[in-house]
């Protein structure tokens, strides 16, 4: 009985591996990997969110994934910025109303965001998978 | 990888629910728990695997396109994080340390 018990166990999780997805490893270009990071916050996020609902997880912890998803927002929505920013400089520059020189300035602050809100995005992902 | 801890911790629950002596030993009220747990565990993966899909999905789209994602698209994950920054702000507030 455990056998088959153990083995329907390892067919779901096989099958919870194969659902997921990872949609930074499916984005090319820079832009794109940094929708996909913030998306992956955003969506961490609200699994935060939805712990504060739940009663079976301690005040403290609770405390703890929220200031952290907090002070993480900052960095993560200068991320989203800068992306939306390099965008906003490539149609100018297409339209002629803007130079190369801005459209470099925009690609490198992605980058550096990119560089700089990356790793406080993972860390408040694993953060918020530990308490799940 | 970065979803691969949670689903094993998932994958960890439901062994356990399914595996716990309390399940042949009639001890419902902790067969019950474990089932709620792991239940619970699973109902956000399950969102938060949707929602990666989603996301997935729409990345793949703008690979395709040769562009990023969609200013619509760009203001509904904004939008969604700011909702829960709200969120967490009230619920500081409302439970001060």
């Amino acid at each position: 009985m455990n056998r088959l018990k153990t083995s329907g166990v390892l067919a779901l999780a096989l099958l919870l591996v194969a659902c997921a997805v990872n949609p930074f490893k499916t984005a090319q270009t820079s832009e794109q990997k940094a929708d996909a990071l913030y998306g992956e916050y955003v969506i961490a996020k609200e699994a935060a969110g939805k712990v504060l609902d739940n009663p079976a997880v301690s005040n403290a912890v609770k405390r703890a994934i929220a200031t952290k998803g907090l002070a993480t927002s900052p960095a993560a929505n200068s991320l989203h910025d800068a992306v939306i920013k390099l965008t906003e400089e490539r149609d100018k520059v297409l339209l002629g109303t803007s130079t190369e020189a801005k459209l470099l300035i925009a690609a490198q602050s992605l980058e550096k965001w990119i560089a700089d809100a990356g790793p406080l995005i993972k860390s408040f992902k694993t953060a918020v998978e530990g308490v799940k | 990888m970065g979803s691969l801890p949670f689903i094993l911790s998932i994958g960890q629950y439901i062994a356990q629910a399914l595996l716990n002596p309390a399940i042949s030993s009639g001890k419902t009220a902790e067969w019950a728990g474990y089932l709620n747990l792991a239940l619970y565990l699973g109902q956000l993966g399950s969102e938060a695997n949707e929602d990666r899909k989603k996301l997935n999905d729409q990345i793949a789209e703008a690979v395709a396109a040769k562009r990023g994602l969609t200013p619509e698209q760009r203001a509904e994950w904004r939008g969604r994080n700011d909702l829960v920054d709200q969120k967490m702000k009230e619920w500081l507030a409302a439970n001060p340390g």
